[in-house]
């Protein structure tokens, strides 16, 4: 037990602290957190034409989701839009951004360049590289019809984005080519952790290239390597919006519409907000199941502790 | 191929290298360049198929960021473009200052205010210390979609919408978690020994932070700056509903639009392209070695 | 031909010259000690003769053939590092049963080699564990079985033993003794061939049959353990080996007479055959030289006897067995190793005498030993 000296500093500390916290807490809870309560209460309401018809309708918007036939089918097919693209792109973003963490990791010449380059897709903004991607896959003057056009791979322009089965993979191909940097720079920063004597011994221990990787560096790497996947997920859950904005609009058809854009539809195109609002709630309790896993079971803390200690 | 001997690996392991290196300088810079060299040629070279690689002589022209810039069609343009160049095209120079001002004080905000924050952090430990800067956490992680809707109902009752001040606010909020997190990860790796040293000299909790831990959290202070300044920059789901006019649009809310236009002149697109990317990009060539220390920083390295 | 041959291996990094046309032969059987201070070369040399390294020049060959360009893997030499490089991820069992696993050994008869060489080091019951659940002393034993299990050409140990504290390490040195003893005598194992690096002298002087001392990049003298002790061939062994180590007088050799003279700060001592030996060997009447002779070599007699110098004590330390004595004479500081029932006290003025047949001259340019071979 403390004494009542120590007690005493210790409410003063603790009292100082939270003072010196309180400025960031306020900022966040005012524009996040009354947001995020106001939003469960909205979700609760009918709106019709962006206004309250005063009607206080408790779940019955969440039910319309879940099964009114005139929403329900197309909301379970947002998610099924969803899925698809979060687990194409996780895998795709980590696969890919641990390749070339593997390369750039070999510490050659060529690898200051090769970082900096790496830098340039994580320093566009979202929108830009929509654009970009926008005039890539341009149906009438883009550089990938042409390029296939001149290859002779194809022998007229196509339009991607306008094409519901290659619609998806178009905004995915986009969305991998923004988000792998940053997978990059976290997994060749895990590389780099790994005891160096620990190949020097497989090597002598006879063990091949592929079979060293699978053996040695993956396990050693897994701790990283979760939390890269859990983390790619949580922003692949919302973060492509801005793709879907510019390059489908969520089509053709229903093609593109993931949840995040099915949200933004009921709430701005239909003006629903309380639908909206639900929706939105639904993909905000989806999104806090990867964040505990995140935050709370893989603990990026503890495991960096864990790490500094044993290497 | 190469016999299993140390020097045949070596070899092998080179071109292994090399292939990569290309690959991926291909892969991560090939847009870039379609893109910049695209906003220097002529209209109606964009409209050739196939496109060309290589501005070449004739069909290079500095007309698309000319009208950008002055809003002016130049004389010796096709009439084509002139009805091309939507006037949305010269609002690309406006959105762009108004993104650089919100980021940098929305970088402002989180370095002061976040600056104690994180050092409070790293330093002390106090009843449920880990439990509220895991909601900080958190809410950063939060889907932007999921409070934009009453975010828009709150801005139109305080008269913010449509105002940077709005964006401001909000953008601070996103943003400090990650602020604090990387503050804190920078604080932790410098010696508690130079503060307790300070205060022994005779500093204040204050003047301790600023004459003793600034100094050395400098790179960290840099990066999380940068950071702040990037997402505030780059930011889409507010920036693209919250606002209405030139008052408060971003760069991406403007150049979305633009994109959207399907008779805009591509060119004009391309050049709108590069100018707003250039500030984001610009600091990111500027202080690389922060950035890649601050993302790194996660894993204590 | 010697079993293992390094010839003229230099390794240049950029901004220095790690291993500097190093010789060494091997027979099959030793027990071969590098050792050195830190960073003179011997882990390089160590890494090189294992295939982690390429050599800048020079060739490395074992039975007789090129192995310079061999990859590591497939050299059949077992490494153990310095901090052991157990699979943090692998049971003890694993990491031991790892060689065997890549080059495809069927499961029963991985099973057993496993089983024998953790019982050879005593870690059987330790098997199913985890390296970061294991002590120094048992993550180092479970090193030897990875190396043991495989019956390799040659054993190569990196200061395996640094991170012991020094109970430990006693024990793992008499240990190691006796692993290389059986290995020899049943002729597994390259027959015991031990190549191993440390910057302890004790370790190299007990655990060698022949310790290669490197100074730099090469080899200063490669020689038993004994030899290195009594007859070493500069200044450099002379002092490195040996502890306390070895007192240096600057001063001139000269022949009076019959006898060797050795002058220095204004005394003269007669210092015996060997130094005539020494002006010999050189053809002089009379050259510079810096005089060695070891604490136990120092003898106090009893004052004014012939031939004795006059010296007062500085400092006794008693170490248990024995006393070292801090002696000045003149400005000369000299260390002696007596019993300590000398009665002798601090300040107090003594005569001492060298041992003749243990004295060492060594020339002050080339710090060679000026005895040569006749030491």
């Amino acid at each position: 037990m403390l004494s009542p000296h120590e007690a005493k500093r210790y409410r003063q500390t603790t009292a100082f602290a939270y003072r010196m916290i309180l400025p960031s807490l306020a900022l966040i809870l005012v524009f996040i957190g009354y947001p995020l309560l106001y939003s469960i209460s909205i979700s609760f309401k009918e709106y019709k034409y962006g206004v309250p018809t005063g009607r206080i309708i408790w779940f019955k918007n969440f039910l319309d989701i879940l099964t009114k036939s005139t929403v329900a089918p197309y909301f379970y097919r947002s998610l099924l839009v969803t899925m698809k693209f979060t687990v194409v792109a996780v895998v795709a973003v980590v696969v890919i951004s641990l390749g070339i963490a593997l390369l750039i990791n070999e510490r050659f010449r060529g690898s200051g360049l090769v970082k900096l380059a790496l830098l340039m897709p994580y320093a566009i903004p979202g929108a830009v590289n929509a654009v970009v991607w926008n005039w890539i896959y341009d149906p009438s003057f883009g550089v990938l019809n042409g390029l296939l056009y001149k290859l002779g791979i194809i022998d007229e322009y196509f339009t991607l984005t306008g094409n519901p089965d290659y619609a998806l993979w178009a905004i995915v191909f986009a969305y991998v080519w923004k988000f792998v940097p940053y997978s990059t720079f976290l997994f060749s920063a895990g590389l780099a952790t790994m005891p160096e004597s620990v190949y020097d011994a497989a090597r002598m221990d006879r063990c091949g290239t592929i079979r060293t990787f699978v053996k040695i560096t993956l396990p050693l790497l897994m701790p990283v390597l979760q939390m890269i996947m859990v983390l790619q997920t949580i922003f692949a859950l919302v973060m492509h919006f801005g793709l879907v904005f510019v390059l489908t609009g969520g089509g053709p058809g229903d093609a593109t519409r993931t949840l995040a854009w099915y949200v933004y539809q009921q709430s701005f195109t239909f003006t629903r907000f309380g639908r909206g609002s639900a929706m939105a709630i639904i993909l905000a309790l989806t999104m806090i199941v990867f964040i505990y896993l995140y935050l709370v079971v893989l603990d990026p803390e503890r495991r960096l502790e864990r790490q500094r200690r044993s290497v | 191929m190469f016999s299993d001997t140390i020097s045949g690996r070596i070899r092998r392991k080179k071109i292994l290298v090399l292939v990569g290196t290309v690959i991926v300088l291909a892969y991560t810079l090939a847009p870039i360049y379609w893109v910049i060299v695209s906003s220097f040629q002529k209209e109606i070279a964009l409209q050739d198929r196939p496109p060309h690689f290589l501005p070449t002589p004739e069909i290079f022209t500095t007309n698309h960021y000319w009208f950008i810039f002055t809003g002016e069609i130049r004389p010796g343009s096709t009439i084509m473009i002139q009805s091309m160049y939507t006037m949305a095209g010269t609002l690309i120079w406006p959105a762009v200052v108004n993104s650089i001002a919100i980021a940098v004080c929305v970088t402002l905000v989180n370095l002061i205010v976040g600056f104690p924050a994180a050092h409070i952090f790293a330093r002390y430990r106090f009843w449920a210390d880990r439990r509220v800067f895991l909601v900080m956490l958190a809410t950063r992680l939060l889907p932007s979609i999921s409070i934009v809707i009453p975010m828009y109902i709150v801005l139109r009752q305080f008269n913010l919408l449509d105002t940077k001040r709005g964006l401001v606010g909000i953008y601070s909020a996103i943003t400090l978690p990650f602020t604090i997190w990387i503050l804190k990860a920078y604080f932790q790796n410098i010696p508690v020994e130079f503060e307790e040293a300070a205060r022994m000299d005779g500093c204040s909790y204050f003047r301790s932070l600023i004459r003793v831990v600034i100094p050395l959290a400098r790179p960290g202070i840099i990066a999380a700056g940068i950071f702040a300044f990037m997402s505030s920059y780059g930011e889409f789901v507010f920036a693209t509903i919250l606002t209405q006019t030139i008052r408060s649009k971003t760069q991406t809310a403007v150049i979305a639009a633009l994109a959207q236009g399907m008779s805009s002149s591509r060119g004009m697109i391309a050049a709108a392209a590069v100018v707003c990317f250039m500030p984001p990009v610009l600091l990111a060539i500027i202080f690389r070695k922060q950035i890649l220390e601050g993302l790194t920083a996660r894993l204590g390295l | 031909m010697a079993f293992l041959r390094l010839e003229s291996i230099t390794k240049r990094f950029p901004g220095c010259l790690a291993v500097d046309h190093l010789n060494l032969e091997v027979e099959q059987g030793e027990f071969v000690v590098l050792l050195g201070p830190s960073g003179c070369g011997k882990t390089t040399t160590l890494r090189i003769i294992a295939g982690l390294e390429t050599q800048t020049e020079g060739r490395v060959i074992l039975e007789d053939v090129d192995i310079s360009d061999v990859p590591p893997e497939r050299r059949d030499m077992a490494m153990i590092f310095q901090n052991l490089a157990l699979y943090p991820h692998m049971t003890v069992f694993n990491n031991i049963a790892f060689y065997l696993q890549n080059i495809g050994t069927p499961k029963p008869d991985i099973q057993e080699k496993v089983v024998e060489a953790a019982r050879r080091v005593k870690i059987e019951e330790l098997l199913d564990r985890r390296p970061d659940q294991l002590s120094g002393g048992q993550g180092q034993r479970v090193a030897l079985a990875k190396a043991l299990v495989r019956s390799p050409k040659v054993f190569l140990l990196d200061e395996p033993l640094s991170s012991l504290d020094a109970k430990l390490r006693a024990g793992m040195r008499s240990e190691l003794k006796l692993l290389h003893k059986s290995l020899r005598e049943e002729g597994k194992g390259g027959r015991g061939t031990f190549i191993y690096v440390t910057h302890d002298q004790v370790e190299a002087l007990t655990l060698g049959t022949r310790v290669a001392i490197i100074n730099e990049g090469s080899i200063e003298q490669l020689a038993s353990s004994t030899d290195l002790y009594r007859k070493p061939k500069n200044l450099f062994v002379a002092t490195f080996v040996g502890s306390p180590s070895m007192n240096l007088i600057e001063g001139t050799l000269e022949r009076s007479d019959k006898e060797a003279m050795f002058r220095f700060q204004g005394k003269r001592v007669g210092v015996g055959p060997r130094g005539f030996v020494a002006l010999t060997r050189a053809r002089c009447e009379t050259m510079p030289a810096i005089l060695g002779v070891r604490p136990e070599s120092v003898n106090v007699v009893s004052r004014g006897e012939p031939g004795s110098l006059d010296a007062m004590v500085s400092t006794i330390q008693p170490l248990g067995e024995t006393n070292l004595i801090m002696l000045l004479l003149g400005e000369v500081t000299l260390t002696s190793l007596a019993s300590p029932d000398l009665p002798v006290k601090e300040g107090e003025k003594i005569s001492i005498r060298f041992q003749p047949e243990s004295l060492h001259f060594f020339d002050p340019e080339t710090s060679e030993n000026l005895l040569g071979d006749e030491l």
